[in-house]
């Protein structure tokens, strides 16, 4: 899987922008990150992630990427799976077991990195920062967040 | 090897209260030694643990920190239900993967006991939440007020002037004018170090909607929590501006288990003024072992040591510590496992004539209430928590049941539900939502989530003890502690009378309650055919208790040893009652009192 693929599946399944994913001034190199360890022999079994970027083509070209989502990948038990591993990542940048289904209550197996915790995008949706993490100023709980990132579309 | 220098004191414990005697006898000028179980603190320690906890797949109050088998401490993942007959310790002839598997406690039940420690410099100062209550003048007089436990040894006017010595060295933010509740009055013209931390959204909300709420004839009053951690400074009353050196709180929500930019006091700070007195010497890596006595004055002569390298590695070296004052300083549950162990010269352990030590084990069992706001509250920003409930912590009610405090939580379901990782993976895994679906959904629930935390009054109780394991020991071979706790009918009618407020609570502010498994703590119980669950405060008291009478209590009001002369035993594990308010302020008082009586004592 490209690099760009791997993004643009990603602004599909999280929600984000191109501009959050995959920024033009990448300093964080998130989404290489994520993609590295998705493409490290062991950690996805083999002919998954290929399968995912083939599923990935299809949705793409189909004029609709959301519904082409849902039509092939999340119609598919393997590659859904792989794929809410993926919003997992980059909501919370933790790892679940692929062999399990991901379930209320599970733990996961590991945390990507303290980049990927520090860059996870739960937070921020909800108008937080990570636990452990703030860049706000004191005092700045005392009133409602300025905006959610990004808006609620309805 | 034996110290060959004569110190004053030895001090078992570089944590809060053996930091705070060290620092004030250091600055009378006499030499102190600290043996400190522990790994040292050192300045990358603070980013160090930071890492770690962001790397933990399970962020727990004990995730920054490593396991040392060495100076083992117990971890919240380890509280279980307990079977009957409690199930013996997985692999006990093997500490590490004993320890691993099964916990460092050896919980005999009926209950498990929920909370936790630290062992390292600083002590549990470093997953401290920052809560600086002071007492209220009857939890000090609570047999004498409502027929139930016992009284303290002391007045809260007695009290009063070391609350005012313990807040100005942690840094404490509060208003004068709104902690004058039930009783609690200050010196005149006391002034806080800083001004009350900013209540959060969820604060102002509770605020308004229980502005007219009366339970048990006190109005359920929304007050600032007097926080150990930076606000804006005051002007004290001799014209400086306080200053400590250290960051405002920049929120992170984080207290416990690390404030990541020190914005809140931990006690690696007066350890270091400590040591920088230059009459205080510390030993890390060193777990007392054994106290020694003179058996015809009773005097301790010596306190045995045990040495390592590395947290799971092999004992490296021994010696004895001797002084001629000693202060036992290592956490209510360690503090009483060291007294009952060191039985080689007296079969009841050091200070234990009146067979108190290691009893009346306490905490402040927590019931968890948490649900969903009808309109947003924007929880996980800010301190995890700024504001609380305290008029509940007295009335007559108290001679039938126990009072609570209610704490407001500004972390949404993080404690009682694991929120937001539980929540995700059921939005993702169960649901299969993504893309703008999922953060609608995440905008909707997560904003409104908030919860309370009742801490719930525990009665002394002989029947809740710690005494050190006979079979299972840790790397170090020196014996885990072996816990039997319960709570008892006084304890549960808290906790029926904490529900009732919830639901009172609830609907006042028209909440939804959440229907999250609750049975994941592992505390449950029944009471009156109803199912209750409680968890840990982290609050652990009442193993050495104080008193004015040696048969029944293990220290006088100064916390030195009704048996031994020259033995002091300070922390929490002095605390005759638990009261309700977070007890660390309290134990820190109680330690500057015990410095005057220590250095006095020298002086001699």
């Amino acid at each position: 899987m490209t690099l760009n693929d791997f993004a643009n599946l990603s602004v599909v399944l999280t929600g984000y922008p191109l501009s959050t994913i995959l920024p033009q001034l990448d300093t964080q190199h998130q989404a290489q990150e994520f993609l590295d360890f998705l493409q490290t022999p062991g950690n996805v079994p083999a002919g998954e992630l290929d399968n995912l970027a083939a599923a990935w083509q299809k949705a793409a070209g189909s004029g609709d990427p959301v519904q082409g989502v849902k039509t092939y990948i999340m119609a598919d038990a393997t590659l859904a799976r792989l794929a809410q591993n993926i919003i997992m990542l980059w909501y919370l940048g933790v790892w679940y077991d692929l062999g399990a289904p991901l379930a209320t209550g599970s733990y996961p197996t590991q945390v990507i990195s303290g980049k990927a915790y520090k860059n996870g995008l739960a937070w921020g949706t909800m108008g937080a920062h990570p636990m452990g993490y703030s860049e706000e100023n004191f005092g700045y709980w005392n009133t409602v967040p300025p905006s959610l990132n990004p808006q609620p579309s309805n | 090897m034996s110290t060959t220098q004569k110190y004053d004191a030895i001090i078992v414990g570089g944590g809060w209260a053996g930091s705070t005697i060290a620092w004030k006898l250091g600055m009378a000028g006499k030499k102190v030694l600290i043996l400190e179980a522990g790994i040292p603190f050192q300045s990358d320690n603070r980013e160090e643990f930071v890492e770690t906890f962001f790397m933990a797949t399970a962020k727990t109050p004990e995730a920054p920190y490593s396991q040392n088998y060495n100076a083992p401490r117990p971890s919240v993942l380890d509280i279980k239900q307990i079977s009957n007959p409690p199930a013996p310790p997985p692999d006990c002839g093997n500490p590490i993967v004993s320890i691993d598997k099964g916990g460092y406690f050896i919980q005999q039940g009926p209950m498990p006991f929920g909370s936790t420690y630290e062992r390292l410099a600083g002590g549990t100062s470093w997953h401290w939440l920052g809560t600086c209550l002071r007492l209220m003048p009857n939890d000090l007089k609570l047999y004498s007020t409502y027929g139930v436990g016992v009284d303290w040894p002391m007045t809260y006017d007695d009290l009063s002037p070391y609350y005012d010595e313990a807040e100005f060295e942690i840094g404490v933010s509060a208003d004068v004018d709104e902690q004058m509740i039930h009783g609690i009055t200050f010196s005149p013209d006391y002034i806080y170090p800083m001004q009350r931390i900013p209540p959060s959204v969820l604060d102002q909300v509770l605020t308004e909607g229980l502005k007219d709420i009366v339970i048990d004839s006190n109005p359920l009053t929304v007050t600032g929590t007097p926080a150990g951690r930076n606000g804006v400074s005051n002007i004290m009353n001799d014209g400086t501006v306080y200053n400590n050196g250290r960051r405002l709180c920049q929120g992170n929500t984080n207290c416990t288990p690390i404030c990541p930019i020190q914005a809140k006091y931990d006690a690696t700070i007066t350890l270091n003024k400590a040591l920088q007195t230059g009459n205080v010497d510390i030993l890390y890596q060193t777990v007392a072992s054994n106290i020694l006595i003179d058996t015809a004055s009773g005097e301790v002569t010596g306190i045995e040591y045990k040495q390592y390298q590395t947290k799971n590695g092999p004992q490296t070296g021994a010696g004895t510590a001797t002084g001629s004052r000693y202060i036992i300083a290592a956490h209510a549950i360690e503090a009483a496992k060291l007294l009952l162990m060191s039985n080689s010269q007296l079969e009841a352990g050091i200070a234990n004539i009146s067979g108190q030590v290691g009893r009346n084990l306490m905490d402040h069992p927590v019931n968890l209430s948490w649900g969903s706001m009808p309109d947003p509250v924007y929880p996980f920003r800010g301190p995890l928590s700024t504001s609380g409930i305290e008029t509940t912590r007295d009335g007559s009610f108290r001679n039938t049941r126990a009072a609570y405090r209610i704490e407001i939580g500004n972390e949404g379901w993080n404690w009682p539900a694991g929120s937001p990782y539980t929540q995700l993976q059921g939005y993702v895994g169960e649901q299969g939502l993504f893309g703008q679906d999922l953060i609608n959904q995440i905008q909707h629930d997560f904003v409104r989530q908030f919860r309370l935390g009742y801490l719930i009054e525990q009665l002394p109780e002989e029947t809740n003890y710690i005494v050190p394991s006979t079979t299972c020991k840790d790397n170090l071979g020196i014996p885990r502690p072996e816990i039997h706790y319960n709570l008892d009918e006084y304890t549960r009618a808290g906790f029926q009378a904490a529900e009732e407020a919830s639901v009172t609570i609830f609907g006042a502010v028209n909440a939804i309650p959440s229907t999250a498994n609750r049975a994941a703590t592992g505390g449950e119980f029944t009471y009156q055919n109803e199912t209750y669950y409680s968890s840990g405060a982290g609050h652990v008291m009442g193993t050495h208790r104080m008193g004015d009478d040696k048969d029944t209590s293990v220290t006088d009001a100064n916390m030195k040893s009704w048996d031994h002369n020259n033995l002091y035993i300070v922390g929490c594990g002095s605390f005759p009652t638990s009261a309700t308010a977070n007890p660390t302020l309290t134990m820190m008082a109680l330690a500057f009192k015990a410095s005057d009586a220590i250095i006095a004592d020298l002086n001699k």
